[in-house]
């Protein structure tokens, strides 16, 4: 679980050929992450203008800071927290230099009425899960949230998703288990409710 | 992970997929940045921000004087040490918000001939601009989001600041 969720060598060896100057392996590192560093804006519940700066600033910080990587291999982590600083920074700007710490953002609780991440796309099949989703707790949408974005792998990205949400990685599991399970909660009710009223 | 775990996440993952997917024009402005590497450049960090956003343990300064209905300003501090000469460049710049615009007016010490260059991901050339002889340029109509100058001076490697959302 501390592993990060690519083979490291194979990430080291990509941000070693990015350095070089190999766009192909720019690209792939791109690809991998893009969908896990769009989570995290959304996690931090960004609207989609502050969310498109926010994942275009963490890139551009990540090309900047390239070569001063000092353990290549753990890219997802280093990402996760870059994104991280930047949304909130940008949270604290939005809010005109009235500063909130990092907790009192984490612990929002959603609000349902205000919620930038609402998608808009949501299929019929996914309705009740999404209505499900978003009862869960705003910490229980993060961990989730986060954790679920993947590249074609499909493996979770504990590294990343500790970093980014500024959590113990070894909280990780217990806490998405529980979510999960209220989840499953929530969703019952909701077949339950439905099928009641029809 | 137990098999109902396990299959609730990949439903949840399906339904971020299809609903709210990274956007492609941000992902392909994304593999395109790799074009604006600076490779012979030395790197002046942001080591004071009035909002707050520094990298560091800054203090928080407010903002004084600010009139609540003109423009929002925040004051950005770059700086570059040269460990070879021991000198400094200071890069400070005052952004001001004015609407979906932004326009920097800033301050490069040590004075002398220079000019700037503006960058940003989403504006294909960079903007120039001459510093004058008393170190001042200004720079209108940007756009928000993130942006990095340049700064070229005559007889000295160029320095451009760490990434900054404006």
């Amino acid at each position: 679980m501390t592993e990060e969720d690519q083979p490291g060598d194979d990430l080291a060896g990509l941000v070693g050929r990015a350095i070089e100057g190999d766009q192909a392996a720019w690209n792939t590192i791109v690809d991998r992450f893009a969908g896990r560093v769009w989570a995290v804006c959304r996690a931090y519940r960004l609207n989609q203008a502050d969310g498109y700066d926010v994942f275009q600033q963490t890139w551009l910080r990540a090309l900047e800071n390239l070569e001063s990587l000092r353990d290549p291999a753990r890219f997802g982590a280093w990402i996760g927290t870059t994104c991280r600083h930047e949304a909130l920074a940008t949270l604290r700007r939005s809010k005109r230099y009235h500063l909130v710490g990092d907790s009192g953002l984490l612990d929002r609780t959603a609000d349902p009425g205000d919620d930038p991440e609402q998608p808009l796309l949501v299929a019929a099949r996914n309705a009740e899960l999404w209505q499900a989703f978003r009862r869960l707790s705003r910490r229980c949408q993060q961990v989730l949230r986060v954790l679920v974005a993947d590249a074609d792998e499909g493996r979770p990205s504990y590294e990343l998703a500790a970093a980014a949400l500024g959590i113990p990685i070894g909280s990780l599991g217990p806490t998405r288990g529980r979510c999960l399970a209220r989840l499953r909660e929530y969703l019952t009710e909701g077949i339950a409710e439905s099928s009641g009223a029809s | 992970m137990n098999p109902d775990d396990a299959r609730l996440t990949a439903w949840l993952a399906d339904l971020f997929r299809a609903a709210d997917p990274a956007p492609g024009e941000m992902v392909e402005l994304a593999r395109r940045s790799f074009a604006l590497r600076t490779l012979d450049a030395e790197l002046a960090a942001l080591v004071e921000d009035s909002a707050g956003a520094g990298a560091g343990p800054i203090p928080v300064r407010e903002p004084s004087g600010a009139d609540p209905d003109g423009p929002q300003l925040r004051q950005l501090t770059f700086q570059f040490h040269d460990d070879r000469t021991g000198d400094d460049l200071i890069v400070a710049v005052e952004v001001a918000a004015l609407g979906e615009r932004r326009r920097l007016t800033g301050h490069l010490t040590p004075q002398g001939p220079a000019h700037i260059e503006v960058r940003q991901p989403a504006v294909p050339r960079a903007r120039r601009v001459d510093v004058d002889r008393l170190g001042r340029f200004h720079v209108d109509d940007l756009l928000p989001g993130p942006a990095s100058l340049t700064c070229h001076r005559t007889g000295a490697p160029a320095v451009v600041t760490e990434w900054t959302l404006l």
